[in-house]
């Protein structure tokens, strides 16, 4: 009789949850119905099966039986790595993250699916009205349809991971491989970071995750360190990136673009504040190119005020464009 | 009729087996609509786990299900006891969708959504909202929130705005077809009855915002979409630069027409297009020497640096 090849999964994985021992291809082939007879088209199915097991993300282990024969594996998928924890999650809440599944979108190739599947795993989600009364739904309204979209990608979610198990990762960031404990994550103006400590430099660093080149691997086992205080996950801005020796600039704002510069500096940097509503700020600099860039893209609502050499900086910079000089800048 | 494949059917067995043996016999209508599935799918599948147990497959073993009275129970499947684990992807876009939500001005910091998403962290290992941040951008709240109201209400809004490609502020009548967060901004894609055209503002650019009497027709389309940027006309003016690499970021940060490798990839020579004279000028003070002009107007980067210079040599 032919055996729906739902049928045959649906076996398959009950028995490799129920063992304790890992099975054998041989006691899988005498034991799961609906696998061909014949030795090859067996190994051919078996091995079809275990991909899809394992692409839907199944921990499938694999265990030398036998050290002197190491082609003899043995099959299980041990309980506490298959087995979501129970997070008790009352109906409202799974309601609010079905909400929130419906109005902010991840981008990329599996971000729709994957949130459809989570909602699933964690009981389904109930549909719109079927909450209990006062579960503090709004409702599925238009206005929150399509609020926000924010970037995927699998290097995140393997850092997400990772974060979650404390397992360090490997990959090439700025041509350097790096072995890294992942602190924490943080989606900052639309760029994901990771935070952490980079083994290799000895120090925590900030990684830009759709910079890092290659894929984003996990290394050694899950629990391998401690997550550190907190600091604050603020990517440096363009100013801060660079080991020059540090200068404190003195940067004038009028008031039409001081609320902007206000954004980007915080109201920590506010040295002066004048009658007409324009700020001078004070701004740490050890990278002038990066301050440079930034202030030039205030065209003429603001102006280096401080120190004298930095104001020759950017003179010179704007003495030789306007001469229409190229050079080494 | 397209037939689910045996993954996603694997899948939502694996989700509704533990759910439905917790419950005691729940009605089979709520589990189509709690799962998604239709009815008679969902019979077929669970149909099949009739036949379903291990080794030696005896009676005893088998798992059992019971339908009666529009109620369905499971039994005999306790390796089935509890859901598979979110993937990192699940984990991943479920935590940052409920956290972005909750990082739009005006959620309830105590509400359902925050008690989920902190039982949801603590299972995955990112708990204490301290492991995992979303931050949505740059928005005046009370700015932010005139303009999503008179986007669902239907109400046209006056916004002062500052144009960023032309330094230079206008007031304009806007009907708001749709307000959202992409790349780290808030956005209003709408009718700008003033320029009598489509257009996306960004909200942190938008100084006031005045919700008017006036309704209007919602467009059937949503407008500008998210990916939206700056779109040059084609009769706008055309600029070739010569990018030394200092200044290769111009060719991957803006719109262009396209990008040739010359020297090996010392330099790469970029089209642009654009009538917007600030933004034309920030591109150039801000390659400075690294970018020359190979064809279009030279001069607009040379009159806008001795413009800016006065301001330092006086």
């Amino acid at each position: 009789m032919a055996v729906d090849r739902l049928e045959r999964l649906v076996n398959l994985v009950a028995a490799l949850l129920d063992t304790d021992r890992p099975l054998t291809r041989q006691q899988i082939h005498d034991r799961i119905e609906g696998y061909a007879e014949d030795p090859a088209a067996f190994r051919r199915n078996f091995e079809r099966d275990k991909e899809l097991l394992r692409q839907m993300g199944l921990p499938l282990a694999t265990v030398a039986l036998d050290p002197s024969h190491p082609d003899e594996l043995g099959y299980r998928i041990p309980r506490e790595q298959y087995e979501l924890p129970d997070p008790g999650l009352d109906e409202a809440e799974l309601a609010a993250l079905r909400l929130a599944a419906s109005a902010v979108q991840v981008e990329g190739a599996w971000g729709r699916e994957a949130t459809t599947r989570a909602l699933r795993k964690l009981g389904g989600a109930v549909a719109v009205g079927g909450g209990r009364p006062g579960g503090g739904d709004r409702g599925e309204t238009g206005a929150f349809r399509g609020l926000a979209e924010l970037p995927g990608g699998d290097a995140v979610a393997a850092a997400f991971a990772a974060v979650g198990e404390r397992r360090r990762l490997r990959f090439v960031y700025r041509g350097e491989e790096r072995l890294v404990d992942p602190w924490r994550l943080s989606l900052v103006r639309g760029q994901w970071y990771l935070a952490g400590l980079d083994h290799g430099r000895g120090e925590e660093r900030l990684f830009r995750l759709d910079r890092v080149e290659g894929p984003v691997a996990p290394e050694g086992p899950a629990g391998a360190f401690e997550r550190t205080a907190n600091r604050a996950a603020e990517p440096a801005p363009a100013w801060r990136l660079g080991d020059e020796e540090e200068v404190v600039a003195e940067l004038l704002v009028d008031a039409e673009q001081a609320p902007w510069a206000l954004e980007a500096l915080g109201a920590g940097a506010v040295s002066r504040r004048g009658d007409d509503g324009s700020m001078v700020f004070s701004v740490p600099v050890t990278n002038r190119a990066g301050f440079r860039s930034f202030v030039l893209g205030f065209l003429d609502h603001a102006e280096i005020v401080g120190p004298p050499s930095l104001r020759a900086d950017i003179a010179g910079w704007l003495s030789a464009l306007s001469r229409g000089v190229a050079g080494d800048g | 009729m397209a037939r689910a494949s045996a993954e996603d059917r694997l899948g939502r067995l694996l989700a509704i087996v533990p759910w439905v043996a917790a419950h005691d016999g729940p009605p089979v209508a709520e589990v189509c609509r709690r799962f998604g599935v239709e009815e008679k799918a969902l019979v077929e599948d669970l149909n099949l786990l009739f036949l379903c147990g291990v080794y030696p497959f005896t009676p005893d073993v088998l798992i059992d299900v019971d339908f009666a009275d529009g109620r369905v129970w499971i039994r005999m499947a306790d390796y089935f006891r509890r859901p598979l684990r979110l993937s990192p992807q699940e984990g991943l876009a479920l935590v940052s969708a409920g956290s972005a939500l909750l990082a739009v001005p005006g959620a309830d910091p105590d509400g359902a959504l925050a008690t989920a998403l902190a039982k949801l962290e603590t299972v995955l290992g990112v708990g204490a909202g301290d492991s995992i941040d979303v931050e949505l951008g740059p928005a005046a709240p009370g700015i932010l929130e005139a303009v999503r109201r008179a986007s669902e209400t239907v109400h046209k809004v006056r916004i002062d705005y500052y144009s960023f490609g032309r330094d230079d502020h206008t007031t304009r009548v806007v009907r708001p077809w749709r307000v959202f967060n992409a790349a780290g901004h808030w956005y209003l894609a709408g009718w700008c009855e003033t320029a009598a055209a489509e257009r996306l503002f960004r909200v942190d650019r938008i100084t006031r915002a005045d919700v008017l009497d006036s309704t209007f027709v919602p467009a059937r389309r949503d407008g500008p979409g998210a990916t939206a940027t700056y779109h040059p006309a084609e009769t706008d003016p055309e600029l070739v630069l010569d990018l030394d690499p200092p200044a290769h970021w111009i060719a991957h940060q803006y719109p262009n027409e396209g990008v040739e490798a010359l020297d090996g990839g010392a330099v790469l020579r970029v089209r642009l297009r654009s009538s917007q004279r600030a933004w034309l000028e920030r591109l150039l003070l801000r390659a400075g020497p690294h970018a020359r002009v190979v064809e279009g107007d030279a001069s607009a980067g040379r009159a806008a640096a001795a413009r800016l210079l006065a301001r330092y040599t006086r």
